[in-house]
């Protein structure tokens, strides 16, 4: 009869093919795992007790690729062992050394610590516990910040004791206190009774939602215990809340006529609407930024651009009061561009009201923040621009007759008159004689998800992550029209951290330099 | 690092490679599906909007006569590759005009929508016309001054003879290329038929939505003795303050808000009314004075008696409208267009600024400035 332990350099027969032992998984070699090749073939070889039980488990949870879990491709018994191949996608992940352990920040620990439980849960769910989850038994992806369950020495029926789980999942509370605190784990016993005690850590304040859930850990008995995988993965995802740093958006804006003689209006508008709440620990930010340039007689220009900012704050802030903006967090570009749509029907509605008198258009530009996420809707030749990294991304792309002569490919470049001109002539903007329909309300553009890294399509469904740094400029054209690229990028560098004073110094740039149009700009700040 | 929107692979240049040039279209038009696909599935609009828009299902039903004919949008003027199974233009009728809608001219019973900005700019209002002949064959005319129709690269000039039109032939429309396939082997005569056969069976006065060239399922039946009034949903006073003598009518007889995105954008809220003349004559006569209403496809600006088989048009989509008891079972009106726009008066740019006057560079088609109620 042969003991559970291979060697390196045995050759085991099983499946297909003839494995050769190259080395064990695991420097505990109570986990009874080991890496084998067969030609290019790299797999798991693991070995456990004959009689059936051993094999059985494996056959029911391993039979297919779960989530972080081994596929079981054959087992067998031979002289009172079993012997099982198993196949999966990282053979050579490494073993967790303490020191990456460590090194990792509290939010990929609790990535990596809430896949890990999915796993788990996978094998409770098909009543199969793993006798203990030790380190021994799992294998680190520093890429994908993940866990493999590597070894199943131990693995038997789950039982409806509260101790069968508690043993799978002891390990996370240790794994978790570790990275918190950069420190060796105490000890089941001497956590418990500092915990009890409600004793400061080693002298240092908790980490608010830790000791909470260490205590779910620590014991499975009593009323704070977790009881099951999916309380362990709730509880990880309150502790992440707890120590996500939410952002926060400044605004400023400013808007004037500008010093052109011939301008004697200002029909451009701006507005925001931001509303901020904390529940359950999380803090939620909702916002809704937008740039209107009024086009038409001087009355209905501005009563035009007037009019779109306010519809568009209304209707974001009716979306916003809808199941606590639901939609504004599922689906940030598309809700920014149902509010450009429901603006324009609104300007199209007033014209009918007023056939003689409401005959304005225009452009409309609108950024939607939603939590960590932005989606911007947009039409004509206003501009939002994002500086990130000391880098200026334009999203937006300009809806003029200069856009599609260049496409044609029938724009002179040195036609300096002819240019100025096609840039000035607006090929799509929200009037009051006609609603836009969907498919012309326009929002990322492709060189903006070129420039950010991003699919067009993850942009389109679910909006831009922002980062905290990063600072949102809409113009209307009386700043970009009027200002050098260049000079515009010196503003934004000078002024990032002050969105107020950003947009003071641009609208008094151009008006120090006697620009053509009004001028409008607000900038949003994410720290 | 500064991006600017008009990147460099935006212009083809002699240097540019036509294989990153069609990447790039390739890329564009993705985008371009992307944003056609209607919000209101994902999202409800009507959460932003504040009230309630009625969107009639029954307004989407598939067409009661057979398709005749299909345009297909290819890559390139020398490829036979189909861009994309969404960019097909099926034609229900035997008359058709294309091109793009502009409310001084009326409705086209072949609007492209989802071609790309430049491609619609080439397109006149209207732009071309393909009618089929007593035996199933086709012809082409260019309607246009400064729209360029092409026949399998050959030009067509306006005032040029119809050309005939074969199966799988290339079609050219200002920068767009299409192949032009014949669905079926119908003649003139057999459609009439069908469409006979579809409007008998209709006992009271109807109008019918026309799409593509044929009349289609959504219908609005006019009672005996009364007033139907057509547009499509409108706040309630109060969801939104609106000026009194529109709180007199509440409601409309026929909304039209459930029509395709592209469709609906220039339908009045109130746009028109049918009403009775006397016991057997009906008359439309417009509400709106934004929106415009067409019979035949000429501007209506006072009531007008309609006959069977009449064109109504509002913005841009067409009715037919239909009388069972009129003497003559006359399936479809003669269509006179008005003179296609003259693209070159209508140079208005939407800033203060000079105005353009763009050369023609090359033989094709002239640039058009954009109209901006074309927006």
């Amino acid at each position: 009869m042969k003991g559970l332990e291979l060697q390196p350099g045995d050759q085991i027969e099983l499946g297909a093919g003839s494995w050769e032992v190259l080395r064990p998984l695991f420097p505990d070699s109570r986990s009874h795992a080991w890496l084998a090749r067969d030609g290019d073939h790299l797999r798991w070889l693991w070995t456990g007790p004959a009689g059936g039980a051993w094999a059985d488990i494996l056959e029911r949870t391993l039979d297919r690729p779960r989530y972080g879990l081994p596929r079981l491709l054959a087992v067998t018994e031979e002289e009172g062992r079993a012997i099982a191949l198993l196949d999966h996608h990282r053979p050579e992940a490494p073993i967790l050394y303490d020191e990456d352990w460590l090194e990792l920040s509290n939010v990929e620990v609790i990535d990596a610590l809430q896949r890990l439980v999915l796993s788990l849960g996978i094998l409770h769910e098909y009543d199969v516990c793993l006798g203990g989850l030790s380190r021994s038994h799992l294998l680190w992806d520093a890429a994908s910040g993940s866990f493999y369950i590597a070894a199943m020495p131990k693995p038997r029926e789950r039982s409806d004791s509260s101790e069968d789980v508690w043993r799978d999942i002891k390990l996370i509370g240790e794994l978790l206190y570790e990275n918190f605190k950069q420190r060796k784990y105490p000890g089941g016993h001497e956590m418990a009774a500092m915990l009890q005690e409600g004793k400061l850590d080693h002298g240092e304040p908790w980490q608010p939602g830790l000791p909470q859930l260490l205590a779910g850990c620590v014991t499975p008995y009593g009323e704070l215990a977790l009881r099951t995988t999916h309380e362990l993965w709730v509880a990880l995802e309150h502790l992440r809340i707890e120590i996500e740093q939410p952002l926060s958006f400044r605004v400023g804006s400013r808007s004037t006529v500008g010093s052109y003689i011939f301008r004697k209006n200002n029909q451009d508008s701006c507005g925001h609407v931001q509303m901020q709440t904390i529940s359950g620990s999380r803090k939620v930010t909702l916002g809704f930024y937008c740039v209107a340039d009024g086009i038409g007689g001087i009355k209905d220009g501005e009563r035009a651009s007037a009019l779109a900012v306010s519809a568009g704050c209304a209707a974001f802030s009716r979306a916003s009061h809808h199941r606590n903006g639901e939609v504004l967090l599922d689906s940030p570009t598309a809700s920014a561009r149902a509010i450009a749509r429901v603006v324009s029907q609104q300007l199209a509605l007033e014209g009918e009201f007023d056939p003689r008198g409401n005959r304005g258009g225009t452009t409309f530009s609108g950024l939607v923040v939603a939590g960590a996420r932005v989606g911007i809707g947009h039409v004509g030749d206003s501009r939002i621009y994002l500086f990130r990294d000391d880098t200026m991304i334009l999203l937006t792309r300009d809806h003029t007759l200069s856009t599609i002569l260049n496409e044609l490919g029938e724009l002179d470049p040195d036609d300096e008159v002819k240019r100025k001109a096609s840039e000035r002539t607006i090929s799509r903007f929200m009037t009051s004689s006609g609603e836009l329909d969907d498919g012309r309300v326009d929002s990322f553009t492709l060189e903006a998800a070129d420039a950010l890294g991003v699919d067009i399509e993850t942009l389109f469904s679910e909006g831009l992550v922002v980062r905290p740094g990063d600072l949102f400029l809409l113009t209307s054209d009386g700043v970009h029209g009027e200002l050098d690229p260049e000079e515009l990028v010196k503003h934004v560098r000078t002024h990032q951290e002050h969105p107020d004073r950003l947009c003071e110094t641009l609208v008094n740039k151009v008006v120090a330099q006697m620009g053509h149009d009004n001028v409008t700009a607000l900038s949003v700040r994410v720290d | 690092m500064f991006y600017r929107p008009e990147a460099p692979v935006d212009h083809p240049t002699k240097s540019s490679s036509p294989t990153l040039r069609a990447d790039v279209t390739a890329r564009r038009r993705l985008r371009q599906r992307l944003l056609c696909e209607p919000l209101a599935p994902r999202i409800d609009l009507d959460i932003f909007r504040g009230w309630r828009e009625a969107r009639d299902p029954a307004l989407a039903s598939s067409h009661l006569l057979p398709a005749l004919a299909r345009l297909t949008l290819l890559e390139s003027e020398t490829s036979s590759v189909e861009v994309a199974s969404y960019l097909q233009w099926t034609i229900y009728g035997p008359s058709v005009y294309l091109g793009r809608y502009h409310s001084s001219s009326g409705p086209v019973d072949i609007f492209f929508d989802g071609l790309l900005d430049h491609e619609l700019y080439r397109l006149n209002s209207p732009h071309a016309l393909l009618e089929m002949g007593e035996r199933g064959f086709w012809t082409l005319r260019a309607l246009a001054r400064g729209g360029y129709v092409a026949l399998d690269g050959e030009p067509i000039e306006p005032g040029d003879e119809a050309v005939p039109v074969g199966n799988r032939q290339r079609i050219t429309l200002g920068v767009a290329h299409f192949r032009f396939d014949i669905l079926g082997d119908g003649t003139l005569t057999s459609w009439t038929r069908r469409l006979e056969d579809q409007l008998r069976v209709q006992e009271k006065p109807a109008l019918f939505l026309k799409r593509q060239g044929g009349i289609c399922g959504p219908r609005h039946e006019l009672e005996e003795g009364r007033a139907a009034v057509i547009g499509r949903s409108f706040p309630r006073e109060q969801d939104l303050a609106r000026p009194p003598h529109w709180n007199a009518a509440e409601t409309l007889d026929w909304d039209l808000s459930g029509l395709r995105e592209h469709e609906r954008r220039h339908i009045g809220f109130r746009h028109a009314i049918v009403r009775p003349r006397n016991d057997h004559d009906w008359e439309i006569e417009p509400l709106s004075l934004r929106h415009r209403l067409t019979v035949n496809r000429l501007p209506v600006t006072e009531p007008k008696m309609l006959k069977t088989g009449d064109e109504v048009g509002l913005g841009s989509i067409l009715f037919h409208f239909h009388h069972p008891h009129a003497e003559r079972p006359s399936s479809r009106a003669t269509v006179k267009l008005p003179n296609p726009v003259d693209w070159h008066h209508e140079q208005k740019p939407a800033k203060p600024a000079k105005p353009i006057s763009l050369p023609a560079k090359r033989k094709g088609p002239p640039p058009i400035p954009s109209k901006r109620d074309d927006g």
